[in-house]
C-alpha cells in the first residue's frame, strides 16, 4: 500500500499513461486489413471479465490475488491486440485500471482510468466515469486533495441540467462529496 | 443470500443483488444490505425499426433505514448502462438516490446508493435502453367453409438476442411510423452523440407514444395521468406521426437466445369477401384467391392498427371441421378502418381459359408512298370460367387494352380505365360459364385517339 501513500500530481498521472500502454486509436487503413474483427475483440474482452475479473470477486486471499493477475495479464492482451477496436478497448482499459485498483496499485489504476479522459474515442459518459471511479478511489484512500479536482472538474464539466439520471445522480454523488471537503476545510 | 457472482454465472443479469461489502473502507460500515428478490414484473417496449427496447422492471426491495446499496450489471448483454433510471414507487419522497459507483470488482457494473428514510418494502422500478429484441407479428385466418366470414388470429414473435432472460415479461410494439424513432436512429449512427443525447429522445418519444395510447384509449394501460398528456400533444403535432403502441396480451419468458411466439389477439366472425382474379399481365394464366375484409368494429376487428406480417390462410373442409390449406402472404400495416385484399396464391378449383377464335386485319390506310400507315384488328375472345369449388365463387377477369380500342359483347363489363376492363362472374357451385367479346383496335393512323 507504499504506492498509495504517494501523492501523484494528475498531469503526471496521465502523462506517464502513455508510457505504459498504448492508448486506443484507429489504426491506418493498411493495418486495418490484418486487424481482428471486432467481435473477436468483444469475446475476448468478454472471456477475461468473466473467468478471472468477476471470479477473483468471489476468491480470497492467494486464489484471488491469482486471478487478478489472469485478469490483468488478460486485459492487457486484449489492449495490445484490438487496440483499434475502441470500444473494447476502452472496456479494457477500464477494466484493467480496476483491477490495478483490487491489487492494491492504485497510482497505476488512477493513471488508466483518467488515460480515458484523454481518449479521443471516448464520449462523455466514458469521461464521466472515469472522472468519477478515479475520485471515489481516491477519496476511498484517503486522498482528500488529490480527490478534488477530479470531483470539481466533474462537476464542472457535466452538471448540467437536462442530463440523462445516471449523469445527474453522479454529479450529485461528486458535489456532495465536494461539499463535504468544504465543511472539513472551514475551521 | 448468494453474492453477485454466482446471479452472474446463472444470468440474473441484469441483477439487483447484494451488494458485496468488500474492500470497503469504514464509511460503509453503516451501508445497509437490501435483500434480492426476483423481478416481479418486467416491460418490453419494442421499437422494432431502430432496435431499440425500453425496458421497465419492478421489484419488491426491503430497504433498511439509511444507505442502501443496489447493483446493476450489464456484463455480457447489449444494455446501454447510460439509459438505467432507478425510481422509487410509492415512496419516493422517503426513497433517494443519492449516488452512483462502478465498483472496481465487478465490470460493467454500476452501484446506486439509495438513501431511505424508513424501514420497509419498496417497490422499485428500473427501466433501461437495450438493442438485440425485435418482434414480428403473424397472424392466422381460418375462414368458414362459405368463406363468407373468418376467425382471425394474431401473434407476435419476439426474438431475445439481447444477451439478457426477460422473464415473465410483457410486450408492447410500437407499431407504425414514428418520426421520433427515425431520428433515434439518425442518432444511433452518429456514435459519439448517441449516447448523450439518446435520452433525452427517448423522454420525447416516450411522451409520443402515451399520447398514442391515449388517442387509442390506452391511458390507463399506460399507467399515465391524463395530466401528462398536455406536453405530449404539442410534439405530436410536430411529428405528424401515425403510429400505436400494441400491447400483446399475457406475459411470457423470453430467454436469452429464443424466439417466443405470443397470441395477441382472436377475432371471430370477421365478415370476408372471397373472390378471384384473372389477370393475364399480373399472374399469368393463374386465377388468384383473395380474401377481403375490413379493419373495423363492424367486422369485429377494429380495435387497433394490425402491424404488418405474414398472414396463414385455412378454411374449415368438412363437417368434421377438417382444415384445408388456402395460402399464404404478407401484409403491410393495416391502419384502423383500412380495407384488405389479402393475395393467397392461385387456385386451381376455379379456372379461367381465354381462346382467341378469330383474328383479321381490316381498313388498311396508305401514305402517299404506298405504305401502310393504319389499320384496324378485330379479334373475338372467348372466354370459359368454371368453378369447381362446392361454394359459390366471385371471379373478376381483367383484361388489358392498349391504343385505341372498342369492345363489343352482350356480357355486362365495367372500364377499370383508359386500357382496362373487368368482368365480374358470381358462379354457383360447379358452374361453368362461356362469354365472348370482340375487340376492335385502331392502330397507326387508323387511331383516333
Amino acid at each position: 500500500m507504499g504506492a498509495q501513500a504517494r501523492i501523484v500530481p494528475l498531469a503526471l498521472m496521465v502523462s506517464s499513461f502513455a508510457i505504459l500502454l498504448p492508448a486506443c486509436h484507429s489504426r491506418p487503413a493498411d493495418a486495418q486489413a490484418s486487424a481482428p474483427p471486432a467481435q473477436s475483440a468483444q469475446v475476448a474482452y468478454d472471456s477475461v471479465a468473466t473467468n478471472a475479473h468477476r471470479l477473483a470477486a468471489e476468491a480470497r486471499g492467494v486464489e484471488q490475488q491469482r486471478l487478478l493477475t489472469q485478469a490483468a495479464a488478460g486485459y492487457e492482451s486484449v489492449l495490445k491486440q484490438h487496440r483499434s477496436d475502441t470500444k473494447v478497448c476502452l472496456l479494457a482499459t477500464r477494466a484493467l485500471a480496476n483491477v490495478r485498483a483490487l491489487q492494491g496499485r492504485l497510482d497505476e489504476s488512477v493513471r488508466l482510468h483518467l488515460s480515458v479522459t484523454n481518449s479521443p474515442a471516448a464520449g462523455d459518459m466514458d469521461r464521466l466515469m472515469a472522472l468519477k471511479i478515479t475520485g471515489d478511489l481516491l477519496w476511498d484512500a484517503g486522498r482528500l486533495k488529490d480527490a478534488k479536482p477530479l470531483y470539481e472538474q466533474l462537476v464542472e464539466r457535466f452538471g448540467k441540467p437536462g442530463s440523462s439520471q445516471l449523469n445527474q445522480l453522479i454529479v450529485r454523488g461528486a458535489r456532495s462529496r465536494l461539499e463535504g471537503m468544504t465543511v472539513r476545510e472551514t475551521p | 443470500m448468494k453474492p453477485f457472482l454466482s446471479f452472474a454465472t446463472r444470468h440474473f443479469i441484469p441483477a439487483i443483488v447484494l451488494a458485496l461489502l468488500m474492500g470497503t473502507g469504514a464509511a460503509q460500515a453503516r451501508v445497509n444490505v437490501v435483500t434480492l428478490p426476483g423481478r416481479d414484473s418486467v416491460l418490453l417496449t419494442i421499437y422494432n425499426s431502430v432496435d431499440l427496447t425500453m425496458v421497465t422492471e419492478t421489484r419488491h426491495l426491503t430497504f433498511r433505514q439509511g444507505v442502501n446499496k443496489l447493483e446493476f450489471s450489464w456484463a455480457n448483454t447489449l444494455i446501454d448502462p447510460t439509459s438505467a433510471e432507478l425510481r422509487a414507487r410509492p415512496h419516493a419522497d422517503a426513497v433517494e438516490v443519492i449516488d452512483v459507483r462502478f465498483p472496481p470488482r465487478a465490470p460493467n457494473t454500476l452501484e446506486w446508493h439509495v438513501k431511505s428514510e424508513f424501514a420497509g418494502e419498496v417497490v422499485v422500478e428500473i427501466r433501461y435502453f437495450t438493442s438485440g429484441i425485435s418482434w414480428s407479428a403473424d397472424y392466422v385466418a381460418e375462414a368458414a367453409r362459405d368463406e363468407k366470414s373468418m376467425a382471425l388470429a394474431g401473434a407476435v414473435r419476439v426474438t431475445n438476442n439481447s444477451g439478457e432472460d426477460y422473464e415473465n415479461a410483457k410486450v408492447r410494439l410500437v407499431v407504425g411510423t414514428v418520426r421520433l424513432v427515425e431520428e433515434i436512429a439518425q442518432l444511433a449512427r452518429e456514435q459519439d452523440k448517441w449516447k448523450d443525447e439518446k435520452k433525452a429522445m427517448s423522454k420525447r418519444l416516450e411522451e409520443n407514444v402515451v399520447l398514442g395510447a391515449q388517442l387509442y384509449g390506452l391511458a390507463d394501460a399506460m399507467g399515465r395521468s391524463k395530466s401528462n398528456f398536455g406536453l405530449a400533444k404539442e410534439i405530436l403535432k410536430e411529428s405528424v406521426s401515425e403510429y400505436f403502441l400494441y400491447t400483446v396480451e399475457g406475459r411470457d419468458t423470453i430467454p436469452n437466445g429464443w424466439s417466443k411466439r405470443m397470441p395477441s389477439f382472436r377475432a371471430a366472425d370477421v365478415p370476408i369477401a372471397s373472390y378471384y382474379k384473372f389477370e393475364r399481365e399480373h399472374w399469368g394464366d393463374a386465377v388468384m384467391r383473395f380474401y377481403r375484409f375490413t379493419n373495423s368494429v363492424a367486422a369485429h376487428l377494429g380495435q387497433e392498427p394490425l402491424p404488418d406480417g405474414a398472414v396463414q390462410a385455412f378454411r374449415v373442409a368438412g363437417e368434421d371441421r377438417s382444415y384445408a390449406y388456402v395460402g399464404r402472404t404478407a401484409v403491410k400495416y393495416i391502419p384502423l378502418g383500412e380495407q384488405v385484399d389479402l393475395e393467397l396464391g392461385a387456385d386451381l378449383e376455379v379456372q379461367v381459359k381465354p381462346v382467341l377464335m378469330n383474328w383479321e386485319k381490316l381498313e388498311l390506310r396508305f401514305d402517299n408512298e404506298g405504305n401502310v400507315g393504319g389499320w384496324t384488328t378485330r379479334e373475338t375472345w372467348q372466354f370459359e370460367v368454371r368453378n369447381s369449388k362446392d361454394i359459390d365463387a366471385v371471379v373478376d377477369i381483367r383484361r388489358t387494352l392498349p391504343g385505341d380500342w372498342s369492345l363489343s359483347t352482350t356480357t355486362a363489363y365495367e372500364k377499370v380505365d383508359a386500357t382496362k376492363v373487368k368482368f365480374v362472374f358470381a358462379l354457383k357451385p360447379r358452374e361453368q360459364r362461356v362469354f365472348t367479346y370482340e375487340l376492335t383496335t385502331r392502330l397507326g393512323t387508323a387511331a383516333n385517339r
